[in-house]
């Protein structure tokens, strides 16, 4: 079953937006990662990147009566994954039907939607005021979404009281991508990841590391951490992404140069798996079961 | 006495609504709100906390002789306050930052502000506050002085909750930030207890006072940084902004010298903003004025004229 499948970073930031002149090659607004096939939408996260989904979404033409429907599979409901959906289109349309998925407890995730978009910090008034559907998901098995299946592994994480989650997504045609927005850069976390997500083709990796060894980046991986991820599950293409505001293009393609000679060294089969920035600048990446290619 | 040079007008966020980036508004900048007065002195003003706040943060070791900030806060949307979980200098010894608020909807700064740290919401680690925090609640009409120099006087304008604009006066530099603001007119009242004041004196009684009282808060001041988020075409009153056409009027009969255009909309891309400037400046001639841009990490000094 042949399928067009595409990938697109709105947003590969972690812990707040950077936009900057110095992030023009890369990028400056929050997780947002939008996997499209035929007619299905997913988002990762909804971070201020998924803003730059809305407007293909008024390009399609859609009016109020056009029913809409997409997922958004939430990693974690820290600020900078949630922040963007107050100003996502589809929500204030009443025929949008949004599925969220995540590892966390129902109440859990109502409770974050409900801070990101409260009266005192938005024109609006908790998540119920907006007029889409919103249905949510406590994902515990693997979970049909269209023609995918969507599983995920729950992760423990410090700095939330709900488990974290990463992510892979299985299509009939034998797309597989594997995603991991945040993690505990722990040998422990790293090895449960390594096993969840072992054989899949495309994974898409946090790299949140600074410029400095700062606080903020010892709960998370490492740009060494996710080649590790990579190269313990086999992964044919690696994505980085979910970079620290402080780590501009300058800084980000020379930890690109530092990984590439590692994995020189190496001397790993094929030079796989294929390291990458992720970036918003760059055109719809096309996951395809037989081959994958970049389009400008 | 020698006069003191005079305060800087820093734009580090110009942005309204949310931060974006794209490659194709570099120019301009897509931070959100935050501005800087720098009066020189060992302190300094910050208006609002977007995430324009990051310079001022990624800029902190430059001025190590700097061990006081006062933050002026308009009001309590994220675009304006984003950024305060991230703000280093908490974890500063030695370091004082006040922040200057109103309430919203009852509940106070301080309690907002605490909001934004939640467990779970929160993607860095707690800091660890060493500086000391003072929180002043700043009514509508308030009137106070920074440091015992710098003259502040709220105002409340036509936004959710209460929102405040500034005016800001140090020695001969005076400046206005007049945040996200709607027009009002036809009964688009939407700032805390408008609708009660408008029931009890009639709206249009109501309408006419609060926007002479906005021009008169504007009288003569050289300098005004006005919400221009929206245009003629896609203005959307309930939501709480204004636009060139309404900050020139406002401003023109005010006599302002100096009008700068802010909150630019997250979907105005370099060329849109700069088309703005181009026909408002054309208007705005004929009254004198002056029409800029305000684009991330420009600085002007708050010269009279
Ligand atoms: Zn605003
Ligand atoms: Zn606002």
């Amino acid at each position: 079953m042949a399928t067009n499948c595409r990938i697109k970073f709105h947003g590969i930031r972690a812990f707040h937006p950077a936009p900057s002149r110095k992030n023009i090659a890369t990028g400056g607004n929050t997780a947002c990662i939008e996997i499209s096939e035929e007619s299905s939408q997913i988002f990762i996260n909804a971070g201020f990147g998924i803003n730059l989904a809305t407007p293909n979404w008024i390009t399609n033409q859609r009016t109020k009566k056009d029913s809409y429907k997409c997922a958004i599979l939430f990693s974690d409901f820290f600020w900078d994954s949630i922040l963007g959906l107050p100003f996502f289109t589809p929500i204030h349309f009443k025929s949008s039907h949004l599925d969220v998925l995540s590892c966390a407890t129902e109440d859990q995730a109502r409770e974050a939607l409900d801070d990101m978009s409260s009266n005192l910090l938005t024109p609006f008034n908790g998540i119920s005021s907006f007029p889409a559907k919103i249905s949510f998901h406590s994902l515990t098995t693997p979970h049909k979404w269209g023609a995918w299946t969507i599983s995920a592994l729950p992760l423990t994480h410090p700095l939330a009281p709900y488990p974290l989650a990463a992510w892979r997504l299985l299509h009939p045609s034998g797309i597989d991508i594997g995603i991991v927005m945040i993690s505990m850069p722990d040998s422990e976390s790293i090895t449960n990841l390594a096993h969840f997500l072992h054989g899949t083709k495309t994974l898409i990796c946090a790299a949140s590391s600074g410029p400095k060894n700062d606080a903020w980046s010892r709960h998370r991986t490492t740009f060494d951490d996710a080649l590790k991820i990579g190269l313990l599950t086999g992964a044919h293409d690696l994505y980085f992404t979910q970079f620290h505001p402080l780590m501009t293009d300058i800084l980000l393609q020379s930890e690109l140069r530092r990984l590439h000679q590692i994995l020189g060294r190496l001397n790993h089969d094929n030079a796989t798996p294929k390291l990458h920035l992720a970036t918003e600048v760059e055109g719809i990446i096309s996951v395809n079961s037989s081959r994958r290619s970049k389009a400008g | 006495m020698k006069k003191a040079a005079p305060a800087i007008l820093k734009f580090h966020g110009v942005r309204g609504s949310r931060p974006v980036h794209t490659p194709f508004n570099t120019n301009y900048g897509g931070n959100s709100t935050c501005i800087e007065i720098d009066t020189g002195m060992d302190y300094t003003i910050i208006i609002d906390g977007g995430s324009g706040l990051q310079h001022v943060i990624n800029n902190l070791g430059e001025h190590p002789q700097r061990r006081r900030m006062h933050i002026l806060v308009t009001h309590t949307h994220w675009d304006h306050v984003l950024m305060f979980p991230f703000l280093q200098q908490l974890e500063c010894k030695n370091f004082e930052i006040h922040f200057h608020a109103p309430d919203a909807g009852g509940v106070s700064f301080k309690d907002i502000f605490a909001k934004l740290f939640k467990h779970g919401r929160l993607p860095i680690p707690a800091p660890n506050v060493q500086a000391k925090l003072f929180f002043h609640k700043v009514t509508p009409d308030a009137a106070f002085l920074i440091e015992g120099k710098v003259k502040v006087v709220g105002f409340q304008v036509n936004h959710q909750h209460i929102t405040l604009g500034y005016r800001i006066s140090y020695e001969d530099s005076i400046v206005a930030v007049i945040p996200d603001i709607a027009s009002i007119s036809n009964g688009n009242l939407l700032g805390e207890s408008f609708a009660e004041q408008a029931k009890s004196t009639g709206t249009e009684a109501f309408e006419k006072q609060y926007n002479d009282n906005l021009v008169k808060f504007l009288k003569d001041v050289p300098n005004v940084v006005f919400d221009t988020h929206f245009n003629a075409q896609n203005l959307k009153a309930d939501w709480g902004h204004a636009t060139p056409e309404i900050a020139m009027d406002v401003c023109s009969r005010a006599r302002v010298k100096r009008l700068f255009m802010f909150h630019h909309a997250p979907e105005e891309n370099d060329q849109d903003v700069a088309t703005k400037q181009m026909l408002a400046q054309r208007v705005a001639i004929a009254n004198d004025m002056q029409v800029i841009n305000a684009r991330e990490e420009d600085e002007w000094p708050l010269t009279a004229a």
